[in-house]
């Protein structure tokens, strides 16, 4: 659907009908967010890496606000989750508190770098990284139950350790974490990233925990949300006090994501999520690809 | 939900750290009211219930320009200065998108205590060291544009 309104954006963005209806972006925001969020659930990513190539390629917002309003968005989204998750034992805050304090450190250099960088630059930069995040996703292994057999000495001195209550198996799994200090370094990395770009970081959270610290995958998953609302929250604060963030742009955002991520949500069951994750990879590929052209000026 | 569904959650919650069922607690009603009150300010904001600093018919002419230009051609409020413009529609929406800002703070400024409780030092200065993050990140230490 994205897809389908994305080239009538693009025409949009140079006719007459903002000025005349200074509402119809707004209305279109709230619908593409509604439509990412459905998708986002069934595709296992956050709405923010999407939103932010989308918005800043296809609707007439500076990439400044739009920066700012997909923190925002991706906050929202993993805050909304979070209870349910820490409750299921699906997130675990030992796991998750000592790798969001290096991410956010990074984050709020990313935040003060971004906003500091001209806008053309941030495009170059948004479409390089948001084709890798593609071909990432497109390469991405998995592993559901890595079976750590020994924690690293940093793992378990902070005790990084418990037990995953897998409903689909129906066993209860034993798990704990190693090469804890190069995941620290990553995340540092990974916070960067998520402030320069206000893109939500569970793309690269997720791989991270999961194949280089060996957490249970979903065990991982959750626990991504639970560190991109703390990392994603010390950015936002950035574009906030910078005044980098526009009620008419980030609110609708705000709304349609959560609304679209809620019906999502009770979809899963009927979409297939193979088909959703490619068109997203798609979606990504697209988006890239306008980024790029629009920070050359083309 | 069946009743051994609801059994086997209720296993798990008691297996979860008392921190973490803490942070959950908090989570979700620091979450809510935050969702709640960015909803209400939209439509506030949406209504013109209240005159808004810059209003939303004006936005198209400056959404395009770059964040500085925009400051300087609207006259836009930086750093905490939104604090004192809630009375309008616009800065009212701001000021619940800095509640859900807050909502992770809050989480960890309520967890610290019960690390301390039970005297796990570590996580204790870990918590600490978010919470000082985070404050750092809105003080504005990092500077305007």
């Amino acid at each position: 659907m994205v897809l389908l309104v994305a080239p009538l954006l693009a025409w949009g963005a140079s006719g007459e009908v903002i000025a005349a209806h200074w509402w119809f972006w707004p209305v279109v925001l709230f619908v593409v967010c509604f439509a990412l969020g459905v998708l986002s659930v069934p595709a296992g990513i956050g709405g923010g890496v999407l939103f932010v190539p989308i918005v800043s390629g296809f609707f007439p917002f500076h990439i400044d606000f739009v920066r700012g309003a997909g923190l925002l968005v991706a906050l929202a989204s993993a805050v909304a989750a979070g209870p349910g998750l820490l409750r299921a034992g699906l997130a675990d805050l030992r796991l998750g508190l000592p790798l969001a304090l290096l991410a956010s450190v990074g984050a709020i250099i990313g935040a003060v770098a971004g906003l500091s960088v001209p806008a053309s630059t941030v495009q170059i930069a948004l479409g390089i990284t948001i084709l890798a995040i593609a071909f990432v996703m497109f390469q991405a292994k998995k592993s559901e139950y890595p079976g750590v057999r020994r924690a690293d000495t940093l793992g378990e001195a902070l005790r990084i350790t418990g037990v995953l209550n897998d409903a689909a198996l129906g066993r209860e799994l034993p798990w704990r974490v190693h090469r804890t200090p190069l995941g620290l370094c990553l995340f540092f990395g990974i916070g960067i990233l998520a402030g320069f770009f206000g893109l939500g970081a569970g793309w690269a959270n997720v791989p991270v925990l999961n194949l280089v610290m060996g957490a249970p995958l979903k065990l991982s998953a959750g626990t991504s949300g639970l560190i991109l609302s703390i990392v994603d929250s010390s950015a936002a604060w950035i574009y906030i006090y910078q005044g980098a963030l526009l009620p008419l742009v980030a609110a609708p955002s705000v709304i349609g994501m959560m609304f679209g991520a809620f019906i999502g949500a009770r979809l899963l069951r009927f979409l297939r999520a193979t088909v959703i994750r490619r068109l997203v990879i798609v979606m990504l590929l697209f988006a890239g690809l306008r980024a790029l052209l629009r920070g050359f000026g083309i | 939900m069946t009743a051994n569904e609801k059994e086997a959650d209720a296993r798990v919650e008691q297996r979860i750290s008392p921190e973490q069922a803490l942070y959950a607690r908090v989570l979700e009603w620091s979450m809510r009211t935050a969702l709640v009150l960015v909803l209400a300010g939209f439509v506030v904001y949406m209504l013109e219930l209240l005159p808004a600093r810059l209003p939303a018919s004006e936005l198209p002419n400056y959404w395009a320009l770059p964040l500085h230009e925009f400051l300087q051609r609207t006259g836009g409020v930086t750093g905490w200065g939104w604090l004192a413009e809630l009375r309008s529609g616009d800065y009212l929406v701001l000021g619940s998108m800095a509640v859900l800002t807050a909502v992770p703070f809050v989480c960890l400024a309520a967890v610290a205590p019960a690390y301390a409780g039970r005297r796990d030092w570590v996580y204790l200065g870990v918590t600490v060291a978010l919470v000082g993050v985070l404050a750092l990140a809105a003080s504005g230490v990092f500077g305007t544009h």
